[in-house]
């Protein structure tokens, strides 16, 4: 949103041309998530504690863990809406895939807040059937590499490249390419979930 | 690129409060979401092998229990004390901190490694 506001003012006003770097942009991205994120952590953990939003630890899991029963979970949250406001503060609004990233990261959000809230408020500690989570997991996946495929303007955007190979490039059928993706998208996904045991983990590797 | 920006920073602001003893998880909604992220923009960059060396520490956590789950199915024995790995390491008696640090080293040691690559061809 201030690119684009900036950009209008370019040549009026003098020094804005430096919105136009991409560099300099991710850096206040950086800096606007990250301050933002501090701002409102307190607040947000307090309104958490408050609602009784804790964390159901697994009873099976090692014996140190049992103590986190109560620290507040659905933190999540906080990451994505700051995400959100700090990427339409400084993206260029005109990049498509800019809106695929930001659609596909909520809709992944959704079946995760969906999953919390079931265990949390309602009190199931199931929560969302395994199944019906692969189902929507799948539906989002799949949506969004069909939707990388048939939106790409060039033929590199739907090629295989591999490390160390810098001539190798296979061209991907829209079969194959949305296989790869789905696989990506629904693993990764699922693998950052399991990681995120221990404090601090899954965040930062 | 500026979404993985915003990215970084909202995932330091967050480490802030979740670091140990964490203050805050961030719960399905956080965990599924970063993951969907990393994977599409693995597929938007064009470099999915890369990705999944510089994301190692997540895929070897999966791995541990897939493995697990397939070794005690077959052969009625556990490979690790405990499925996720880093749960193995804290019963064999590591402090989580310890836990936690030393797979951002590994981490760290991955992404260079994934950026190297990207070089060397």
């Amino acid at each position: 949103m201030l690119y684009w506001i900036t950009q209008q003012f370019v040549g009026h006003i003098g020094g804005l041309h430096v919105f136009s770097y991409l560099t300099f942009r991710a850096i206040l991205a950086t800096a606007s998530a990250l301050g933002l994120s501090l701002l409102v952590g307190p607040s947000l953990i307090r309104h958490l504690v408050r609602g009784q939003i804790g964390q159901v630890v697994r009873d099976d899991g090692p014996p140190t863990h049992l103590l986190k029963a109560g620290t507040p979970t659905m933190g999540g949250t906080m990451i994505l809406v700051t995400t959100l406001v700090s990427t339409l503060l400084w993206a260029e609004p005109a990049n498509r895939l800019v809106w695929t990233v930001l659609g596909v990261t909520f809709a992944f959000g959704l079946i995760g807040f969906y999953d919390d809230y079931l265990k949390l408020v309602v009190r199931d500690p199931k929560g969302l059937v395994p199944r019906w989570k692969y189902f929507w997991q799948s539906v989002a996946g799949l949506a969004t590499a069909a939707t990388l495929y048939y939106t790409a303007t060039e033929p590199a955007e739907t090629t295989l490249f591999l490390p160390f190979f810098k001539t190798f490039h296979a061209p991907l059928s829209a079969f194959g390419f949305i296989v790869i993706s789905y696989l990506m998208i629904v693993g990764m996904s699922n693998a950052v979930n399991l990681t995120d045991g221990l404090d601090g983990l899954a965040i930062s590797s | 690129m500026i979404f993985c920006a915003s990215l970084a920073g909202a995932g330091l602001g967050f480490l802030w409060f979740n670091s140990y003893p964490a203050q805050v998880f961030m719960g399905d909604v956080g965990a599924l979401a970063i993951g969907a992220a990393i994977g599409v923009l693995a597929v938007i960059v064009r470099q999915e092998l890369v990705v999944l060396v510089m994301s190692g520490v997540f895929v070897l956590e999966t791995a541990s229990v897939i493995l697990q789950v397939a070794s005690y199915k077959l052969t009625g024995r556990r490979l690790f004390r405990m499925a996720p790995i880093h749960h193995h390491f804290e019963l064999k008696g590591w402090a989580e901190p310890k836990v936690i640090v030393r797979f951002w080293i590994i981490s760290l040691l991955l992404v260079l490694a994934g950026l190297a690559t990207l070089k060397l061809r």
